[in-house]
Order: C-alpha cells, then sequence, then structure tokens
C-alpha cells in the first residue's frame, strides 16, 4: 500500500449536462485554492482508454469523484477497473441544497459559479480528511 | 429499447473529449457548444462522453446510429477511440492539438481560462467543425440527389 500523501480528483466533465461543466470548473477551483502538489485528477476518458498509470493510481491512493448526474459515470469508470471512490460530490444534491441553478453550460452565470464553490468546498473537505489520514487508500 | 426519433437521428452528433488537465481540453469542449447551441442547433447536438466510455447503452445506440464528428483534445484521442470501440458511425475526427500547430501565435490561456487569443482559437476550432458539417452535407445532398436520379 502507497505511503504517498496523494489524494485523486474524478470528476465526470459530461458535456450534454450543465452540472458536467460544473464538476470540471469545481476540480479547477479546488486546485486553485489548496495549491497543494498532494492532489492530482485526470480526464475521465483517458482513465477509462487504458492508461495504466491513471488506473494504478485509484488502487493504491484514496480519490474523490465528482457527479454530474444520478449515472455516477466517473464512479462507474473507478469501479470497473478495480478502484472504489473514497467520497463521491454529487452535483445535483448540491443543487437541491443551495437551489442554484447554472445559467448554460459555456457560462455558468453567477449561481453556477457559486454552486461551483460549494461544490468544490465539499470536495476540499473530503480532500483534506483523507490528507489528514496520510493519502492512503485503505478502503 | 428505446427507439430513436427521426429528427435525432437525422442530427450531426458531435462529442468533445472531456479533457480537464489541458487547455486543449476546454477548447474543443467550448467550440463544440458554439456549434450546437449557437452556429447550428436545429441539425447538431451533444452527449457525455465519460457516458460513453463506461459502456451506457443508449449511449452506444446514439453514435450507431447518428453521423458522428469527434474533437480530440490531444494526442490520445479519447473521444474519436471511444466512438469507435463503441462501434459508432465517425465522420471526421478533429484534434485541437494538431490544429493548433498552424496557430502558434495564438497565446491560449489556462484551462480554467483560455483569455482572448484562446477564445480566438477556440473560434477557428468551431470553423474547422463547420467544415465538416458542410462535408457532411453536401454529401448527404449528393446522396439524395442520387437517389431522386434513380427513382425518376
Amino acid at each position: 500500500m502507497s505511503k504517498s500523501k496523494l489524494v485523486g480528483i474524478v470528476a465526470c466533465s459530461g458535456e450534454e449536462l450543465l452540472e458536467g461543466t460544473v464538476s470540471r470548473v469545481a476540480v479547477w477551483k479546488v486546485f486553485e485554492s489548496l495549491k497543494s502538489s498532494s492532489v492530482v485528477t485526470t480526464c475521465l476518458p483517458l482513465f477509462m482508454a487504458g492508461h495504466k498509470q491513471e488506473r494504478e493510481f485509484v488502487w493504491t491512493h484514496p480519490t474523490v469523484t465528482i457527479e454530474g448526474c444520478e449515472k455516477r459515470c466517473a464512479e462507474k469508470a473507478l469501479r470497473m477497473f478495480g478502484g472504489k471512490p473514497s467520497a463521491t460530490i454529487l452535483v445535483t444534491d448540491v443543487e437541491k441544497e443551495t437551489g442554484l441553478i447554472p445559467k448554460s453550460r459555456v457560462y455558468l452565470g453567477e449561481d453556477g459559479e457559486k454552486l461551483a464553490d460549494r461544490v468544490a468546498e465539499k470536495v476540499e473537505n473530503e480532500v483534506k480528511i483523507l490528507l489528514s489520514k496520510g493519502g492512503d487508500n485503505d478502503e | 429499447m428505446e427507439v430513436l426519433a427521426q429528427e435525432a437521428k437525422e442530427k450531426i452528433l458531435i462529442i468533445p473529449c472531456s479533457g480537464i488537465g489541458k487547455p486543449s481540453g476546454t477548447i474543443g469542449r467550448l467550440a463544440t457548444y458554439y456549434i450546437v447551441e449557437d452556429l447550428c442547433p436545429e441539425e447538431t447536438t451533444t452527449i457525455c462522453l465519460p457516458l460513453l466510455v463506461i459502456g451506457d447503452e443508449k449511449a452506444k445506440q446514439l453514435v450507431q446510429k447518428m453521423r458522428v464528428i469527434a474533437i480530440d483534445g490531444c494526442q490520445w484521442e479519447c473521444a474519436s477511440k471511444s466512438i469507435q470501440t463503441s462501434g459508432g458511425k465517425l465522420l471526421a475526427s478533429l484534434n485541437v492539438l494538431r490544429m493548433y500547430r498552424e496557430h502558434i501565435n495564438l497565446k491560449v490561456g489556462s484551462v480554467s481560462n483560455l483569455g482572448p487569443e484562446g477564445e480566438k482559437f477556440t473560434r477557428i476550432v468551431a470553423g474547422k467543425i463547420l467544415k465538416e458539417i458542410e462535408k457532411i452535407r453536401r454529401k448527404q445532398d449528393v446522396q439524395i440527389k442520387a437517389c431522386g436520379n434513380s427513382c425518376v
């Protein structure tokens, strides 16, 4: 088991949905906020396309997924290759909690940006918890 | 199995790569939105690539029945590969990085903020997608004409 202090974030990035854009913007916000080399991300399709490095990462390190919808593609992708998310944030749940709805897939608008902030906060909390445990995937 | 509406089948499906770590992923995605939302909303649409890569049956059915253009962000060509693996009707593949070689003078910003020149390049990519749509239209017109002639 890896002793490196690294946590992965995988966002669905779904193109069809507003929430897919929110998921990717949230990832960037987490990176901007944490400014930490302990957090990494990967393109979901690249992970699925069979890149060994990405797949091995999710076996050995905790990963937080951000899902745009109930189909939970990022989580399914991880599970398909023997990984399991340590935490999952569903954008639609945060939408329900906050009542914030993005304007469009291109420009999230004020509410969409706020929604991405809230999603990013939740992801950041999970990342901090996982890093405080040492970043090991002990599940 | 859900039957696709005729209207949906006639649309062209544009699928960008979903890349999150490189500006080219953002450029492909934004260029796709320019087409499907602003320039050709009546005849184009998009679906989530992640849905296709996890093997969602409805997504597979869509790429098999519709005409598809892939917009790849890097050399791994995840969008094209996923469409081909799903048995999709891939009519054209555009690669943002390859296109950028011809516009290297444009200073593209970051993945989350492309900047004015990055946005300019995005419009160039959208223009290339439009050209591919035009080629598909022309081919379709020829086929319709050929069919019309044989029926006369």
